[in-house]
């Protein structure tokens, strides 16, 4: 591929900037653009036309990002050009020369499959790849495989590719490593099983453990029930020891009981009640004598207190007297006061009425007072005066705006030309957008009818032995498929008999042969004997006998015929001869009878065998003449179409491509109706569409202009139009709106006239009753308003004043009174004093009187409280005394001694009792549940002095079965904790769950190890082949360009083996000297690898469609004359490819000018604009 | 009349696969076929069924731990508290597990003999229950073939542990035939071995509960056991009751065009989410497949791990510890036409070349299968045998990973390249 043209419409700094590469013959083209003339937005832009411009470019400063646009024609080296815009977007980027969206793979064909980074390594070389490659270079230490893939492909750092891969493999899996992941995991793995296996329980150590437990636990069974056994015995024999000292205290107490006679028993608290008895009966007494003395003092106390009766009669009046001796003295303080502030209100009422009307007396005031209506009116009236003045000056400035506004739309509405109809123009719009995109339709059916032509005319070329048009090919007369399988039956049976008949002459051939070879055997063995000799021997010796007869018996010998017979021998020696020879033949036919069979029977069978083959030679014969007929047949009915035909079955695959042609060219014809269809349609579309523009008067049609944009002026003028008449009904809207404005704002001017006219008239009336003018101002009334209110409020003040006064002069006089009349009645000497005094006085009187009154009460109440105990302590003695007479009744005495003595005996009967239950109830303990008297029975029979020896006898047994218990119970403790801890746990399943955990990251890890070893692996493998398939070719040639870069300072480059055995790169000096890379300097090892780079381009340039080659600023750092010589190296490459030597060194224009031969030479100056 | 008709319990038989990670919702993943097991008593007690019949293989052949055995009674306990009757027949991984010859189960079990198919009649509640154990772990003839009739007026039930006609993934153990149960006249055959839910035939019902629960991410989808309703001595209702408490399920997210690693993040975290609305509370094992043709594979490829960890912290953080994301497995491929490139006369165009040539180059399959002969002396036997096997003296192994490494190559050494 190469760029015909480059056109930057609108790219970073560029604006229409274009460069030709078109001239004939010109390959290396060199693009000058000084710093910041955009050499490499150029690059950019370049890069952007072929793979779509990146979504963040920083070529958008000068054209907005929806405006970037590059354009090209390329063409590649089969002819084929193209024409392709490319603009900033997020689809339908590529543009073709008609500004119409087309398919990305239209330019990708001209790419043939190089993507964009492929494009960016392979074919482009700048500075920085150069030096990354001298670097890399150095880095491998001049490793043959690596530098020339590098050096083919333009990849740099494949080492550290590498080297990232075997780095990423290894922290997924090491031999010898705990770390890396699959390492790892398998370590989990491991653990995690083990600990599986050991928290499992085997189900059999299970069932066997549980037996062993079940045993256990009936052997302990079984020695509780013994130690029970003993356990009871020994504990009856130590109760019967223990009861033996209780059994003999109780024979004591019965003999005691025995000893005492008979008794009166009284009750237990006999003597207790006797001695309570006593003790009340003696308390009561001592009670009865205190109360009597109390009585005595309180009586002489209560005739000693005196009580004023009177004055506390009249308690209540006195407190009410003192309740309002307070109030008393407080109206007698406030007085004066109330009195100065009455005197100080009707003087300021005084003094406003002067200033409001003068000459007026307080008195007459009241004339001055307004109703609130009349008072409200003014001041609502004093209000609106303001606000109506207001509104109708505000009514008077809207009516002139309104008036303003309502002519100037009058002006525009006259302005504005009336609206066109655009109905039809509509109609005929609608249905031709109704069509679709017929123009798009129509090319693309002419591009695919294109193809498809292109298509069959190659099928049709392909087409064997007949040559002609598709137009010929329709009307050629070719048989029928049936036809062709008849006659492919037929070949195929007349070749198949003859198959068959050659391989039964074969057969026969062979059989003959081996008859023959049969024949030859047997007379290898000797002469066979036949009957034919045997007969020919017998006819011999007959003829000779005959002979012998004549001469014998005839006497008429024939020497003639005799030396016929045998001319050697006399007739006697040979007629003998031949009878023998007859003999030993007829001899030798018997003895030798199975040879001679053997050879008659074969003889016959080589006879029949020629006769049947000379029958299938005719055979033969027939059917060739057969299929010579038939292949006859077979071009005759071809005849008719010039064709020699070959078999049938090629002749059918013939055919079937002859259909598909005919399907092809009947595909062709219907394409061609449709596109001619639709070029008829636009047609007729087009005719309306002009004729309906111009009866708008519009231009019917441009000669250039396409349907679509037709279609899309069509809609501009209808949408223009309809704007137009939607403009121009607006501003009738406007002007209708403004009139009815101006008339509204006319209204409301008068209104607010009358209303201030109206105020005015009720302004008038509501200032009469205040005396004052009609042209008095609102706010000079309000202020008259406020100073009357004022007024009014002081004299109320002064009349509140003075009613007060009044009230407390005549509360004072009333209390004097009401006191003067209670000292009179009570106390007549308080009369002199003042009132508040007396009342005083009364008071504390009474308040003295009222407590000699609360202790008269108390003493009653007293003496009421000792009357009462002495009653009491009466009562009590009596109860004591009848309590005392019926216990001696009991005791059946009548004396006190005579009771206390049957107390004591009673009471020793009681004890002895007593203690004899308490015996038995000790006994009945060691009973067991046994009757009293039965236990009694069996321990009477029991030795004393031989129970502590059964006891420890029986003590000792049970310690024994106590050790055995124990110890038992431990051991089936034990057991029982190891087969609970069999609890249906899930832990050893848990531990499973983790081993599968583990193995999955080894299943991940290795999964992932292995893909990226072989990539590794992969990769190696292929760099060592590229090696072994390009090093002989790619460096014989960087051979032949290395001197030449470096100005014969290295004369070529070989290849040697280093220490490690690898192939490796050496330059060699014109003087023999060895060079290896590390011995090399920077710029020469750069230029070795140009030498490797250029190349492998080279060889890649000759097979396949080359790209042009982008060479961006490499020569920078080369001096004068190498960079001559590296130019006239590239130079060369024009004949392979196109060479865009992009530079922003002005030198490099002078060095190419000499290094490049003109023809071939074309210099291009970036100018940003 | 109700009953419960479940199979392939595999008790304690551990979900395989799921690597662990940070987050991962360990403890809610834990013994879940047990929590399973759990859950088939409860649904048989929460819906007051008659019986429960289990199609054999309680247990997983290989795995020795009594205590599993101990857990299926105490199961069964609760159900005789409940007043249920289970009746089982052995599987073959049944007859191959010591825990069935040691343990002895509650009385509210029948175990059906291995010897010959024996009946259970229930005329109290008008059923007849026929079936056989296995009593080898591997048996080939059809049992179902020595099945009595059906017995005249009962609703008559067939246990067959059974591989049917062969199914895929199970070993077609006593195999039998449609026409062949059908001719016994029973109402419903419990069948049991195959692990997918599966109805050979209604009316009468012929049905594969499928297992109790998914244990790998071959086992997909709901798993639970069959409740059969029945009327009037006829399958009224036979319904699927999901019992599982994880749900294992595949995913796909189209990379189709995804710019980076972030537009495959959001798309990813669509898919989980359209997964988990669907999983219904329940805890799911998600397998992620991404694939397609997008420019986001060279960082994919570059960053495998990191784009798996980011995954799963998606997955914890939408999941609310009901996600785990067992693998994400990448299938993606460069955005650049490698067809193309391969065609070309370059040292790229002529790796492609070496690559697709290699499966059909055994010598040079064999060198390579021979660099792995390290990680092959370390590998667990388990990975190395039996499901998804790592075969290392495979070669077909080196086939299948070899359009993974064109990628891998192709992404690198372009990205490489296009970083100058």
């Amino acid at each position: 591929m190469k760029f015909l043209k480059l056109h930057f419409l609108a790219y970073g700094c560029f604006t229409d900037v274009r460069l030709d590469f078109s001239e004939p013959g010109s390959g290396f083209h060199v693009i000058y653009g000084p710093n910041e003339a955009g050499k490499s937005t150029a690059l950019r832009a370049l890069t952007g036309l072929l793979y779509g411009i990146p979504a963040q470019t920083p070529d958008a400063f000068l054209h907005a990002m929806k405006d970037l646009r590059v354009a090209a024609e390329l063409v590649r080296s089969d002819g084929q050009h193209g024409t392709f815009v490319r603009r900033k977007g997020n689809r339908d980027t590529l543009l073709n020369s008609e500004d119409k969206p087309v398919p990305d793979n239209l330019i990708l064909e001209f790419l043939c499959g190089v993507t964009q980074q492929m494009f960016a390594t392979i074919f482009r070389l700048d500075h920085n790849a150069l030096r990354s490659g001298g670097d890399d270079l150095l880095a491998g230490k001049g490793d043959v495989a690596e530098s020339l893939f590098q050096a083919g492909t333009g990849i740099t750092g494949l080492r550290q590719a590498l080297g990232a891969i075997d780095i990423e493999a290894e922290q997924f899996f090491k031999p010898r490593s705990s770390t890396a992941v699959i390492n790892r995991a398998i370590d989990s793995y491991e653990d995690a099983r083990k600990r599986s296996r050991d928290l499992a329980v085997a189900p059999r150590q299970w069932t066997e453990q549980s037996a062993a437990l079940n045993e256990k636990v009936a052997d302990l069974e079984r020695r509780k029930a013994r130690h029970l056994e003993l356990s009871v015995q020994k504990e009856r024999l130590e109760r019967c020891r223990l009861a033996l000292p209780h059994i003999t205290r109780r024979k004591e107490l019965m003999q005691a009981l025995d000893a005492l006679g008979p008794v009166k028993l009284l009750p237990e608290s006999a003597t207790r009640d006797r001695e309570e008895a006593q003790r009340n009966q003696r308390d009561a007494n001592r009670r009865k004598e205190e109360a009597e003395a109390k009585l005595a003092k309180l009586n002489t106390d209560l005739e000693q207190l005196r009580l004023p009766q009177e004055l506390l009669a009249h308690a209540d009046a006195i407190s009410s007297v003192r309740e309002r001796l307070d109030s008393y003295r407080q109206a007698a303080r406030d007085l004066p006061t109330v009195r100065a502030e009455q005197n100080q209100f009707e003087a300021d009422a005084r003094t406003i009425l002067s200033e409001v009307k003068p000459g007026l007396s307080l008195g007459e005031a009241e004339t001055l007072r307004l109703t609130v209506v009349q008072r409200t009116r003014l001041r609502t009236l004093a209000n609106e005066h303001h606000t109506l003045r207001e509104r109708l000056r505000g009514a008077s400035e809207r009516a002139q705006s309104a008036q303003v506004q309502w002519k100037e739309k009058n002006r525009m509405l006259e302005q504005t030309t009336a609206p066109r109809d655009t109905g039809e123009l509509e109609r005929v719009l609608e249905r031709a957008i109704k069509l679709g995109d017929l123009e798009g339709i129509l090319n693309r059916e002419t591009s695919e009818l294109r193809l498809a032509q292109k298509q069959s005319a190659a099928e049709l070329k392909r087409l064997p032995i007949w040559t002609g048009t598709l137009e010929q090919l329709e009307t050629l007369p070719v048989p029928a498929v049936e036809t062709v399988d008849q006659f492919e039956t037929e070949f195929d049976r007349l070749s198949n008999e003859q198959k068959l008949l050659s391989s039964r002459r074969e057969d026969d051939y062979q059989q003959q042969a081996k008859v023959e070879e049969g024949i030859r055997t047997l007379q290898l063995g000797g002469v066979v004997p036949t009957e034919q000799d045997l007969r020919r021997a017998r006819e011999r010796r007959e003829q000779g006998w005959r002979l012998v007869r004549h001469a014998w018996l005839e006497d008429a010998a024939d020497p003639e015929q005799e030396k016929a017979f045998d001319g050697d021998r006399p007739l006697a020696d040979a007629y003998e001869k031949s009878v023998t020879g007859a003999d030993s033949i007829a001899d030798r036919l018997r003895r030798e009878a199975d040879r001679v069979a053997k050879l008659a029977e074969l003889l016959a069978d080589k006879e029949g065998r020629e006769r049947r083959a000379a029958e299938l030679e005719s055979t033969q014969l027939a059917l060739t003449m057969a299929l010579e007929a038939c292949q006859a047949q077979w071009r005759e009915k071809w005849q008719g179409s010039n064709i020699v035909p070959l078999s049938p079955k090629e002749m059918r695959g013939w055919l079937s491509r002859h259909a598909a042609l005919l399907a092809q060219a009947k595909d062709l014809q219907a394409r061609r109706q449709s596109i001619a269809q639709l070029n008829d349609r636009i047609r007729e579309h087009c005719a309306e569409l002009c004729r309906a523009l111009s009866t708008l008067a519009e231009p019917a049609k441009n000669e250039m202009e396409s349907f679509a944009a037709q279609i899309q002026r069509g809609q501009a003028v209808l949408r223009d139009s309809k704007n137009a008449a939607l403009k121009r009904a607006n501003l009738e809207n406007d002007v209708l709106r403004s009139a009815r404005d101006h008339e509204k704002a006319e209204g409301e001017h008068e209104k607010a006239q009358k209303e201030l006219d109206a105020w005015q008239n009720h302004w008038q009336q509501a200032l009469a009753p205040l005396g004052l003018e009609a042209e008095t101002q609102a706010e000079e009334v309000i202020a008259v308003l406020e100073e009357l209110d004022t007024l009014f409020a002081k004299i109320e003040d002064a009349e509140s004043r003075r009613l007060r006064v009044g009230k407390m002069e005549q509360h004072l006089a009333l209390f004097d009174s009401d006191v003067h009349a209670l000292a009179q009645s009570l106390e007549p000497d308080l009369r002199q004093l003042p009132a508040d005094q007396a009342a005083d006085r009364l008071q504390s009187l009474l308040v003295k009187a009222q407590q000699d009154d609360v202790r008269r009460q108390t003493l009653e109440k007293q003496v009421e409280q000792q009357r009462k105990s002495q009653d009491d302590a009466g009562r009590d003695s009596e109860q004591a005394r009848r309590q005392l007479d019926d216990l001696m009744s009991r005791a059946s005495s009548t004396e006190l001694p005579a009771l206390e003595e049957a107390e004591q005996k009673s009471a020793g009967l009681r004890q002895f009792k007593a203690q004899l239950d308490e015996v038995n109830r000790t006994l009945a303990g060691f009973t067991a549940g046994d009757t009293l008297d039965s236990f009694l029975t069996d321990t009477a029979a029991l030795k004393a002095d031989q129970l502590p020896f059964d006891i420890v006898e029986l003590e000792n047994e049970i310690r024994t079965l106590d050790e055995l218990r124990s110890q038992l119970n431990q051991e089936i403790g034990v057991q029982r904790v190891q087969l609970n801890a069999i609890d249906g746990s899930d832990k050893a399943m848990i531990a499973a769950e983790e081993a599968q955990s583990a193995l999955a990251i080894v299943r991940t890890g290795t999964e992932r190890y292995m893909r990226l070893r072989l990539a590794s692996e992969v990769l190696r493998r292929q760099i060592e082949r590229y090696r072994e398939q390009n090093q002989d070719p790619v460096i014989k040639r960087a051979g032949e360009l290395f001197p030449r870069l470096t100005l014969d300072s290295f004369a070529r480059i070989k290849t040697s083996f280093d220490e490690k055995d690898r192939p490796v790169l050496l330059g060699v000096r014109p003087s023999g000297e060895e060079v290896a890379v590390d011995g090399m300097s920077d710029g020469t090892r750069d230029q070795l690898f140009l030498a490797l780079r250029l190349a492998s381009l080279e060889r890649q340039f000759s097979s396949g469609e080359p790209l042009p080659f982008i060479v961006d600023d490499v020569l920078i750092k080369f001096d004068d004359d190498r960079a001559m010589a590296t130019l006239k190296i590239l130079a060369e490459f024009c004949s392979k490819t196109q060479v865009l030597f992009f530079t922003h060194h002005a030198r490099l224009i002078d060095l190419a000018q000499t290094a490049v031969p003109t023809a071939q030479l074309k210099i291009h100056r970036l100018r940003a604009h | 009349m109700k009953f419960v008709h479940a199979a392939d319990i595999h008790l304690d038989s551990p979900l395989q696969g799921l690597e662990r990670y940070e987050g991962a919702p360990v403890d809610e993943l834990r013994g879940a076929t047990r929590r399973a097991l759990e859950n088939l008593v409860q649904l048989s007690i929460g819906e007051k069924v008659e019986f429960v019949l289990i199609a054999g293989d309680v247990y997983d052949g290989d795995w020795k731990d009594y205590n599993t055995g101990l857990f299926f009674a105490r199961q069964m306990a609760r159900l005789r508290e409940a007043g249920i009757k289970v009746y089982l027949i052995r599987g073959n991984h049944d007859a191959a597990s010591q825990i069935t010859r040691e343990l002895t189960l509650p009385d509210n079990v029948r175990v059906f003999p291995s010897r010959k198919p024996e009946t259970e009649n229930l005329p109290d509640i008008g059923v007849a229950i026929h079936g056989q154990s296995y009593s080898t772990q591997a048996v080939t003839n059809d049992l179902s073939a020595g099945y009595p009739l059906a017995t005249e007026g009962l609703f008559n039930i067939g246990m067959l542990h059974t591989a049917a006609g062969g199914r895929e993934g199970h070993a077609n153990y006593a195999p039998c035939t449609l026409d062949g149960l059908l001719s016994k006249g029973y109402h419903y055959w419990a069948l049991g071995h195959v692990h997918e839910r599966e109805v050979l035939h209604e009316d009468p019902w012929i049905v594969f509960p499928g297992n109790l629960q998914g244990r790998h991410a071959r086992e997909l989808g709901s798993k639970g056991c069959s409740l059969v309703t029945v009327v009037d001595g006829r399958v009224h209702l036979v319904e699927h009751r999901e019992l599982d408490v994880v749900r294992w399920c595949g995913s796909t997210v189209n990379a189709e065009g995804a710019a980076d690693i972030a537009e495959l993040l959001e798309r990813s975290r669509r898919v989980l989410l359209t997964e988990l609305d669907r999983a219904e509370n329940r805890l799911l094992a998600v397998r992620l497949v991404v694939h397609g043709a997008c420019q986001a594979h060279k960082a994919l490829e570059m960053h495998e791990e990191q784009f798996v960890s980011e995954c799963r912290a998606l997955a914890n953080d939408i999941g609310g510890g009901h996600l785990w994301v067992e693998k994400v497995r990448l299938q993606t491929r460069a955005a650049v036409n490698l067809d193309e490139i391969a065609q070309r006369a370059d040292p790229l165009g002529e790796l492609v070349r070496f690559i697709r040539g290699l499966p059909s180059d055994g010598a040079t399959l064999g060198s390579l299968l021979s660099e792995f002969k390290d990680l092959k002396q370390k590998l667990p036997l388990e990975v190395r045998h039996g499901n998804d096997a790592i075969n290392l003296e495979d070669p077909a192994l080196i086939r299948a990973l070899l359009g993974d490494v064109e990628q891998i190559l192709v992404a690198r050494l372009l990205e490489q390249g296009g970083a100058k």
